[in-house]
């Protein structure tokens, strides 16, 4: 027997809603990319002049360097932390799913909160500094979010105790999907703790690092939240990022042109990233 | 092989020393919301020797010069997460179910277009949008915020739902068909009880997006009475620079709800990130 199939008005409203309110914006806004748009006159074609722009100037070439440093950083940190929390939060403790909870808690609250906290936090007068002072160490105290290194540290800080909980989630998901008897066989047959770690966990951990490599990567190069609440791109443009340069670009002056180039820089990093992701787990699916 | 012993003892001690580094932050929050100004400055670290919640007080009511009081914030954050949810799931899910049910190569493509939009970064459209947005004449509105979001998240509940109804049998659907009744019937009576898991995690994951997003509120509705929380605390930061206290009853304000959501359901709010994540 045939069945009849699915009518497909059951996706016409979510397809029309999305291509109305994302799809096709998002397409127009790669178009923008290529002109001098200023949100009054009409827009007229400049080809590259835009990228041209980004790429050769001060301006957008920090923005860029800016948001690629915290980028590498930050995916580095926040696996290396989730991966240790995981590692340690798999077997035998006995509040295992308590701290889990607490450690996973920062990532539902809004990072731009977050982030006002980690400011009065760093303030010259905050508590780290008094803290510092309390415990013999006044030379230490400094005026962490006034200088560019300490200032791209406090974002990268305030990003990595928000979420290293996510990857620490992923990874755990990925240690429970291991089956016990690979470590039982491995180690009848002599292997040690750091064979078994090597030859099972590694290549069975794959799929979890994928994903965290890729997600934080991607939360990386989009970091805006933190940096306006914590130094508005400060000092001087020391921390500006492309996600907050596309902002300010478009929404304070006026540049719609350069903010669509920015963005699309933006999204072809990020869509390459995606891809490249995708392929390598399905090549690890086999 | 799980035994333990005074080695993991010390493990247990030491992840509750990192337990208390996450904590802190979240104790001078929460202690600094309960002092005045003078008590604060006085001692930053210790108890309130005088709890008060007059911060609380003033921030619900008052948003500053021009801001919006934190009650009417607040009261949008709910309103804009619970519409935008609402609408994500009555859409995605027949949407979904209709993807994953028609196996033509149209079907594939239209999964595919959702699947872009996940990946691509929301600032590409940004400009079109907030034009668009003006010229339907809903500028700063309510209805534009629902809008945005819904658009923008639509790709990923549509990627949840498909991906999940492509996992699920189709004997039970195909057993109504055979009785008789039409896709819609046999969509409410038999599928949409057995959603209930993955319409967790799509409430879950778009939920907290939208609760937690300051992008997008910035854009379209800064400067109006329609702000969700964090608009609402960051113009609150810029009028009171140093005044922390009343700034950290603020960010409670905002915190507390989903904190208290998290707590209550947190099994469910992990296992919808880890499936969000794994599609």
């Amino acid at each position: 027997m045939r069945r009849a199939r699915v009518p497909w008005l059951f996706v016409a409203p979510a397809l029309l809603l999305y291509a109305a309110f994302y799809l096709a914006p998002t397409l127009l806004g790669a178009g923008y990319a290529f002109t001098d748009w200023n949100g009054l006159e009409s827009p007229s074609f400049v080809g590259l002049d835009n990228f041209s722009r980004i790429f050769g100037e001060a301006e957008g070439l920090g923005a860029l360097r800016h948001t690629l440093v915290l980028c590498v950083l930050y995916v580095v940190a926040v696996n290396v932390v989730g991966l240790g929390l995981a590692v340690g939060l798999h077997g035998a403790l006995k509040t295992r799913h308590v701290l889990r909870a607490l450690f996973f808690a920062p990532v539902v609250v809004s990072p731009l909160a977050v982030a006002y906290v980690w400011k009065f936090i760093l303030d010259p007068e905050g508590p780290l500094n008094r803290g510092l002072e309390a415990i013999g160490l006044g030379t230490l105290a400094q005026p962490w979010l006034g200088k560019p290194a300490t200032a791209t540290a406090a974002v990268l800080v305030t990003m990595v105790w928000q979420f290293s909980g996510w990857s620490m989630v992923i990874y755990l998901a990925g240690l429970q999907s291991i089956q016990a008897e690979l470590y039982e066989a491995a180690e009848i047959d002599g292997a040690g703790t750091w064979r078994r770690f090597v030859d099972i966990t590694r290549p069975l951990l794959l799929p979890a690092l994928t994903i965290n490599v890729s997600l934080s990567l991607i939360a990386g190069l989009m970091v805006f939240d933190q940096v306006i609440a914590l130094t508005g791109g400060g000092p001087g443009t020391a921390t500006e990022t492309i996600a907050t340069q596309v902002y300010e670009q478009a929404l304070v002056n006026g540049r719609f042109g350069y903010s669509a180039a920015m963005a699309l820089t933006l999204a072809v990093a990020v869509g390459t990233l995606s891809f490249v992701q995708m392929r390598a787990m399905r090549r690890q699916e086999g | 092989m799980n035994r333990y012993t005074k080695l993991t003892a010390m493990r247990e001690l030491s992840f509750w020393v990192v337990g208390a580094i996450v904590l802190a932050p979240l104790y001078v929050l929460i202690v600094l919301s309960l002092k005045t100004k003078q008590d604060a400055t006085a001692s930053p670290f210790g108890l309130p020797t005088n709890p008060t919640f007059e911060n609380y007080t003033r921030a619900w009511s008052s948003g500053g010069a021009t801001g919006v009081p934190f009650s009417t914030a607040l009261f949008n954050s709910v309103f804009t997460t619970v519409v935008v949810v609402a609408v994500l799931i009555a859409l995605a899910a027949p949407a979904g179910y209709a993807i994953a049910r028609r196996t033509s190569r149209l079907s594939n493509w239209i999964f595919a277009l959702f699947v872009v939009g996940i990946i691509l970064p929301m600032q590409l459209g940004l400009v079109p949008l907030f034009v668009f947005v003006g010229r339907l004449g809903l500028s700063g509105t309510r209805l534009s915020l629902v809008l945005v979001y819904v658009g923008v998240l639509m790709p990923l509940a549509v990627f949840l739902y498909a991906t999940f109804f492509r996992a699920l049998p189709r004997d039970y659907e195909e057993a109504a068909e055979v009785d008789g009744a039409s896709h819609v019937r046999a969509f409410v009576q038999i599928v949409l009880p057995l959603m209930r898991p993955i319409t967790g995690t799509v409430a879950i994951l778009c939920g907290l997006a939208v609760w937690k997003d300051f992008f997008i509120p910035l854009v379209f509705v800064n400067g109006t009475d329609n702000v969700t929380l964090p608009v609402a605390i960051y113009s609150f930061v810029g009028q009171n620079v140093t005044d922390w206290n009343l700034i950290f009853a603020s960010i409670v304000i905002a915190m507390a709800p989903v904190l208290i959501v998290y707590v209550l359901m947190q099994r469910y709010v992990l296992r919808g990130f880890v499936t969000g994540v794994r599609g």
